[in-house]
């Protein structure tokens, strides 16, 4: 699936392969060209992708920015994209609640606003509220109900552009790190990596909270980039039936830096609070602090009658790369010839991963690339198959067609061995990977009971050495020596 | 599709399941045992030198002989026992039970009048200890720990802690010494744990330190752990140790992934199922035992609370 080495020549280079990355990647391996995306972890996925929430938003309040503009355009594409690529996709709505009086003022202009916009929603009284959500607040007096809120799995989103890409031509080189660029008379010549050079005429910077990096090594210095990092609180499963949509509080004034974070469910229906917003140390800073975690719990729990909150199986934290002037997606040419950039992609990213892949189609064709289209592009790609959706006898079935069907490896989300294995034939080779792959290690458990029998796996269908197995790549190894 | 017709299932053939099966069908039952690995014995197939001791019988057992003890019994009394068998959800009918099995040979009903969810626990996190930080590898479950090192024949770390409150983490630091993993410290959070005797001069024999009264708050590192931070409770100050594997052996949560289809009735407080003091649950007839009737941190409390309450 991935390759190691990096070819000598290429038509348009990637660099990063985060949602964003891997969705260029896929838009291009629609046009006759020999495309190559580098990624500096082992996985695709591992940056900013994987620090978000997962959430497709239904918009953003900024309608004036790139980002407002793109998000709505990409939610409406989400069916078709997840259709196409088989990623789980549910819209589950999202609920703006008032609790307050001020807060219900607020709520009468904004939906007024939001309907000038063009947004679909809904006024909902309180008892109306409260039937379709039992659990919410007494003090909820109502709330504007938005439909086409949904939920996606943001890595497996990555992936699933990535293997589609793939299986349209591009290569992926993973491991490898972009180091400088070979720039003759403001034009891109190539592109050096520690793994050597690659020639290439143009090349794309979605390189996520490093594109200000990537810039900098292509002498681009005017944009400042400002980390602003993201706490998510992942509760147990159990409590997925208490409350059915993404739940916000209407917020009285506008920040304009962040949405204010909500009540979600994962696509698996799984209760997940967040994000907040602080600054960042750094582009490593992903450390969660308890405070980070009671300020999320004290934020939402108001929203809900009863919520076990003591029911924590799971916290994480994400950097956004906010460009600190226009704090909006950068898209476009730059002063360097071929140097494109896709970069500062904070949130809604995700949801409009789609819409910033065409427009950067675009603009590679107005730069003067040569674009033409494949017939025989594949635009279809298949997840793993698992036996949580299906009936018995389906299930009967397919352990019949392949038994490690019938050996359940991870008890908590009912992982079998023949994910496992599907996921390392499609290039999984950390444990991360196959987490990420196949959900084994994400239930309340946290892998405790199933790492063991997935590196058994691992190693049986690879021969990798066991002082290779590593949780995230190098560096993370499991066992260690000396 | 198979389907097997018994009166009683259990479903986890561990240390507790076995026994209380076997305790049945003493006493006349018609009982079936399933359990999703491949050898019955649970945890106790992982330990050495935690004793089990068995109330009822008034004896103690290694857990080797323990495990022997059991497979030996289950034979003698020609119990069914499905091994390599998973259970993936639980359905009612009118007269009876419904268990899903999967194996490698397809899907098995198991139709019973009565089920004993004998399935376990799982270990406390650091997420369930709200111990912040980074997330890096390097940071185990103490059964986990012993799994790997038993199962690869590896060191999981050169230097590291052992966070427990009971025996089971004293073997765990124990077992991990012998694998070649320095442990610098034992930390107990609380004192006057009712620690046993024989493991901690085993401990002291092995230089390993006890700490009392500390816990874990933090851990540091970006791939791999590089320190831990930790809170003298006494002088209520921090320090850190640098190592670069921290263990966690704090008790057990009950697993209740099999409750929700029958939607058995939780305490979300205590995180455990509703049962009443004979171990039955909302639902009449399915009874649960074990590490999966409530939180314990003592293997052994686990067992004879389950042994007295299912078959006195």
């Amino acid at each position: 699936m991935f390759i190691d080495k990096l070819p000598e020549k290429a038509d348009v280079v990637i660099i990063g392969c985060g949602v964003i990355g891997c969705a260029i990647a896929r838009e291009l391996s629609k046009y006759k060209l020999n495309i190559v995306a580098i990624e500096k972890e082992a996985d695709v996925g591992w940056g900013v992708t994987k620090g978000n929430m997962g959430v497709v938003h239904p918009f953003v309040p900024q309608f004036g920015k790139i980002k407002g503009k793109m998000v709505i355009e990409g939610n409406r594409k989400f069916d078709e994209i997840s259709h196409e690529l088989d990623v789980p996709f549910r819209r589950y709505g999202l609920l703006i609640v008032a609790l307050t009086f001020i807060q219900l003022l607020a709520m009468i202009v904004a939906y007024f606003y939001l309907k000038l916009k063009g947004i679909t929603l809904r006024w909902v009284w309180r008892r109306k509220l409260r039937e379709i959500e039992p659990y919410i607040s007494r003090k909820a007096k109502a709330a504007l109900f938005v439909p086409t809120a949904g939920a996606t799995d943001p890595v497996k989103l990555a992936i699933a552009y990535a293997e589609s890409a793939v299986e349209n031509g591009v290569k992926i080189v993973t491991n490898t790190r972009v180091v400088g660029f070979d720039i003759v008379d403001k034009s891109i010549k190539g592109v050096i990596t520690d793994k050597g050079r690659i020639e290439t005429n143009w090349v794309i910077n979605a390189a996520g909270v490093f594109s200000d990096e990537i810039e900098k090594l292509a002498g681009i210095t005017k944009r400042k980039m400002w980390h602003g990092k993201g706490v998510m609180v992942i509760f147990d499963p159990i409590l997925g039936d208490m409350y059915h949509h993404f739940i916000a509080p209407m917020p009285i004034k506008l920040d304009p830096r962040t949405k204010g974070g909500a009540i979600g469910l994962t696509v698996d229906g799984i209760p997940i609070w967040g994000p907040n917003l602080i600054e960042a140390k750094d582009k490593f800073d992903t450390r969660v602090s308890r405070e980070d975690i009671e300020l999320i719990i004290r934020k939402f729990k108001p929203l809900l009658r009863i919520f076990h909150d003591n029911w924590i199986i799971k916290y994480y934290a994400g950097i956004r790369p906010v460009d600190e002037t226009s704090w909006d997606f950068v898209i476009g040419p730059t002063e360097i010839r071929g140097f494109i950039n896709a970069s500062y992609i904070l949130s809604p990213g995700l949801t409009a991963s789609q819409v910033i892949a065409e427009k950067v189609i675009e603009v590679l064709e107005s730069e003067g690339l040569r674009l033409k289209a494949k017939e025989n592009f594949n635009p279809y790609r298949k997840g793993i198959r698992s036996i949580r959706e299906l009936d018995i006898n389906e299930i009967d079935k397919l352990i019949h067609e392949n038994n490690d069907y019938g050996e359940i490896i991870c008890p908590c989300n009912k992982v079998t061995k023949a994910e496992i294995i599907e996921a390392i034939r499609r290039g999984a080779r950390t444990i991360d990977s196959i987490k990420f792959r196949t959900g084994a290690g994400m239930g309340p458990c946290q892998g405790s009971r199933c790492l063991a029998r997935i590196i058994e796996i691992l190693v049986q269908e690879t021969g990798m050495k066991l002082s290779k197995v590593s949780m995230k790549g190098g560096g993370s190894e499991i066992f260690l020596e000396g | 599709m198979e389907i097997v017709e018994t009166d009683t299932l259990v479903i986890g053939s561990g240390m507790c399941g076995s026994f209380i099966g076997i305790g049945l069908r003493e006493r006349g039952f018609r009982v079936s045992l399933v359990e999703m690995n491949r050898e019955i014995g649970g945890l106790a197939k992982l330990l050495r030198y935690y004793k089990i001791k068995i109330e009822e019988l008034g004896e103690e057992f290694y857990p080797g002989d323990y495990v022997s003890y059991l497979k030996n019994r289950i034979m003698e009394l020609g119990i069914p026992l499905y091994t390599s068998t998973s259970i993936i959800d639980l359905l009612q009918s009118n007269k009876y039970f419904i268990a899903i099995g999967v194996n490698r040979r397809g899907v098995i009903e198991y139709k019973a009048r009565r089920i004993i969810i004998a399935v376990g626990g799982r270990e406390r996190t650091q997420y369930d200890l709200l111990i912040t930080g980074t997330r890096p590898a390097g940071v185990f479950t103490g059964l986990l720990a012993l799994e790997l090192v038993d199962k690869f024949h590896k060191k999981i770390g050169r230097k590291g802690l052992v966070l427990t409150n009971n025996d089971l983490g004293l073997e765990v630091a124990l077992r991990l010494r012998e694998s070649g993993l320095v442990i610098e410290n034992v930390v107990v959070p609380e004192r006057s744990y009712p620690l046993s005797k024989e493991l901690l001069d085993h401990l002291s024999d092995s230089d390993i330190d006890l700490i009392e009264n500390n816990t874990v708050l933090e851990i540091d590192g970006l791939k791999r752990v590089e320190s831990v931070l930790l809170k003298d409770l006494d002088k209520d100050e921090t320090w850190r140790a640098k190592v670069d594997t921290l263990v966690i052996s704090m008790g057990f949560l009950p697993s209740i992934e099999l409750l929700r289809g029958l939607e058995i009735k939780i305490d979300y407080e205590t995180k455990a199922p509703v049962l009443t003091s004979r171990l039955e649950s909302s639902i009449p007839n399915i009874f649960i035992c074990g590490l999966a009737a409530k939180p314990y941190n003592d293997l052994n409390m686990a067992l004879n609370d389950s042994i007295r309450a299912l078959l006195h």
